[in-house]
């Protein structure tokens, strides 16, 4: 297709070749816009206008703007509130009047608008909802009928971390509600929000619950030699890396296990009170700790005033030093 | 402190940014596919780290995202995928390249969608709005780990996420003109209200779902209330007020005979009409001189035994039988005409009324100084809108009612590794980013190949 860039005043056809770069330098640069999808270019209106051809092109792209200053045509300008987003399409058809042919499409092949929120990225996909029914009916699940988490992350395929969550948060949401803190305007935020993905569908969107970190071990490649006729499978593989093999971790995996006594691994320091006397003003304590894995010792290097410094958080959101 | 930056949404440089913004959706729109052609190695590297930081973290500084990098990339294995026998899609490792970022506080905030931009959420973290786990947490970077609670105040979000208030001169400026639009379409409405209303049923349907006309639910209001206007009609049809009706149809004309009273109830019962005119104007009645609605009651009402003679009471009582008639029958029409005039569930629109045009009003323009003065002076009552365009609460720093912000359904995208819950403005952060066989958890517009040269350019090692 031929156009004509109004902004150069001359064809838009690629100019850059190897070895004129050099050359180009002392030209103005393309403009980025695929001509494909161009749409059409509203022209400048009046001497006064000084529009630039891009915010005339935007102009063009995002379509009339009624008195109340929304852009009342425009496909993507309202959100979708059928559970169906409607992620931008590069097909110059951003307005909506009825004239329009619609079987144009440009972008990548296989690209499910509704899916996929960018064009040219196929392997990012917005995750699906957890419906309010199915909340309820997991919670339900934990506090009702007493199912074990992983219990709950079989029956409905949602991965563990993910059902306490759900569970938390609906804890919150239901002490919100109590204290009538959920007010209208959020209200219509959060269903506002909540219309605009797609549900999850239990059976068929399951997650995959047998997910590990990758071991680093298995990242790199490894080369043994073996006589031809010597079997070698997955297991041997394993026992190359030094791993245990996978059927062993899956089978850990889908044991119930009870996670509930792990938080409490707060280590105590032993902590000696110092006697206060009349006119002290402050009370000393001494906790218990190893010579060596706490304090700085004098003269050794430290890294407190470089870019890389470790830093951490105390109880109070505050930021320490840890090195 | 982030990185100084001038023009961001630049349309000419087009570059795209973690930002909800109307400009960067163009900018997305526009967006060419990067192409290797005709570019070394390095020129390749460069211009792949130049896209992917401008949407990456672009207010870190460059050495800033150096020591954060890290070049071992998180991905997790499948471990039933061997048993399921299908071909395994490859892992798009690269594009864990920033997934280090996805981490932090600024970051996670962005992605739950409380906030539109990630320089935004940096403010609110600032401001002191963001909680982490019960505590104010004012360092953007804040690492996240698995299992952390984070909030932001729902004001901040709903500031965020809604549409722009505007000020009290714009929402004036705004609602005069909408007047002066409604007005012309009154008045139009009024002179030509047919025409009108074909133009209405005609216009393209609105792409806004929230102002979609719910058919189903018009249908049934109208319905509704052809049904209480006949039961109207019919309590209001007794025997006193058909007498009354009569005798005011009869005296009126000096002539009487059927075609009097056909206006009345109808062809068919003229001649009952007549019949009963006749039977009390024949003997002399009073009430044919005096048919007042009280006088007709108690004429109607009266018992047996308080008539003088039976005469009369004969009279009476033909009379009164007749009325029972025309009552019945006129009261079996009115039904019987509703429910023609009543629409199918399944109509798919609603047919026009001549009362249409008269039904709607004009409405005063509003005086501006009076409404900059005092703005709950203004009084608006639009179909659409009862009060001052989009301040129904001008305490509220977002506009209300509130309204989702322009193009959101380009940008809301849901996260794998965050829960939220939007109606409390609460998230939990789930685990960091991770990439699986055909997907990734880190959010980009960018594809793998681009991130993979970016990787080269801070790996140095190659992948």
């Amino acid at each position: 297709m031929f156009s004509h860039n109004p902004v150069l005043g001359r064809s838009s056809h690629p100019v850059v070749r190897c070895g004129q770069l050099q050359h180009l330098r002392t030209l103005k640069r393309r403009l980025a816009y695929p001509e494909a999808y161009r749409p059409v270019v509203p022209p400048q209106t009046g001497k006064k206008d000084h529009s630039s051809y891009f915010q005339r092109a935007l102009k063009g792209w995002l379509g009339p703007k009624n008195i109340r200053g929304e852009y009342y045509r425009n496909k993507y300008y309202y959100p979708p509130q059928n559970h169906k987003p409607r992620y931008i399409v590069q097909d110059g058809q951003s307005v909506e009047d009825g004239n329009q042919p619609t079987s144009r499409s440009f972008g990548s092949k296989g690209r499910d608008p509704a899916l996929h929120p960018f064009p040219q990225n196929l392997q990012c996909t917005t995750a699906p909802i957890i419906s309010e029914e199915l909340k309820l009916t997991v919670y339900e699940d934990a506090n009702v009928r007493g199912l074990k988490t992983q219990e709950i992350a079989q029956k409905y395929g949602i991965k563990l971390a993910r059902v306490e969550a759900i569970i938390k948060l609906y804890e919150i949401e239901r002490s919100w509600e109590e204290n009538n803190k959920i007010t209208t305007d959020l209200k219509q935020f959060s269903t506002t929000m909540y219309k605009m993905f797609p549900l999850f569908n239990p059976p068929l969107q399951a997650e995959n619950l047998t997910e590990i970190p990758t071991p680093s071990r298995t990242l790199h490649q490894r080369f043994l030699t073996i006589s031809e006729s010597e079997p070698f499978g997955p297991v041997d593989a394993a026992d190359i890396f030094g791993l245990e093999p996978a059927s062993e971790t899956l089978t850990k995996l889908t044991q119930i296990q009870d996670h509930s006594q792990q938080n409490n691994s707060v280590v105590l320091n032993k902590v000696l009170v110092g006697k206060q006397k009349e006119g002290d003003r402050t009370a000393f304590r001494f906790s218990h700790a190893q010579s060596g894995s706490v304090g700085y010792r004098y003269g050794a290097s430290r890294r407190d005033r470089k870019k890389d410094k470790a830093i951490g958080f105390d109880r109070v959101g505050k930021l320490v030093n840890l090195a | 402190m982030p990185r100084r930056t001038q023009n961001m949404n630049s349309l000419s440089r087009g570059r795209v940014r973690s930002s909800m913004n109307k400009y960067n959706l163009f900018n997305l729109y526009k967006k060419p596919a990067l192409t290797s052609r005709a570019k070394t190695l390095f020129q390749q590297k460069w211009t792949s780290k130049a896209e992917t930081r401008a949407y990456h973290g672009e207010h870190l500084t460059e050495s800033r995202w150096k020591t954060i990098f890290d070049p071992n990339l998180q991905s997790v294995a499948q471990l039933d995928a061997s048993l399921k026998g299908l071909g395994v899609k490859p892992t798009p490792m690269a594009l864990q390249t920033y997934a280090v970022l996805e981490k932090r506080l600024e970051f996670a905030v962005f992605r739950s969608m409380f906030a539109s931009s990630i320089r935004q959420a940096r403010q609110f973290i600032l401001g002191g709005h963001v909680q982490v786990n019960g505590v104010t947490i004012k360092h953007p970077s804040f690492p996240l780990q698995s299992g952390d609670v984070f909030n932001v105040k729902p004001e901040k979000v709903l500031l965020a996420m809604g549409r722009v208030k505007p000020s009290l001169d714009q929402a004036i400026k705004t609602d005069n003109k909408q007047i002066v639009v409604w007005n012309k379409y009154v008045k139009a409405a009024k002179e030509n209200p047919k025409e009108v209303w074909e133009l209405k049923v005609s216009k393209p349907e609105s792409l806004d779902p929230s102002n979609k006309i719910d058919i189903k639910a018009s249908v049934k209001a109208h319905n509704k209330k052809l049904e209480q206007q006949m039961k109207f009609k019919q309590n209001q049809t007794t025997r006193p007020f058909v007498l009354s009706q009569i005798l005011a149809k009869g005296n009126k004309q000096e002539v009487t005979d059927t075609a009097v009273f056909k206006s009345l109830y109808g062809e068919k019962n003229a001649t009952k009409c007549l019949q009963a005119y006749k039977l009390l104007f024949d003997s002399k009645h009073p009430l044919v001189e005096n048919f007042g609605a009280e006088q007709c009651e108690s004429y109607v009402n009266k018992k047996s035994n308080e008539f003088d003679d039976a005469k009369e009471f004969k009279l009476v009582s033909s009379v009164k039988q007749i009325l029972s008639e025309l009552v019945k029958t006129h009261q079996e029409f009115l039904r019987v005409e509703a429910n023609e005039n009543k629409l199918p569930e399944d109509s798919t629109h609603i047919p026009y009324s001549p009362a249409f045009g008269s039904n709607l009003k004009f409405h005063d323009k509003l005086d501006v100084e009076k409404v900059k003065e005092n703005e709950a002076s203004a009084k608006v009552s639009l179909p659409w809108q009862s009060s001052l365009f989009g301040r129904i609460d001008p305490s509220k720093p977002y506009f209300t009612p509130w309204t989702p912000r322009p193009f959101i359904g380009c940008f809301a995208i849901l996260p794998s590794h965050i829960e939220i819950s939007f109606s409390t403005c609460h998230a939990i952060y789930l685990r960091d980013p991770v990439a699986r066989p055909g997907h990734s958890e880190v959010i980009s517009p960018f594809p793998s190949d681009i991130h993979e040269r970016a990787y080269m350019f801070y790996a140095r090692k190659g992948m």
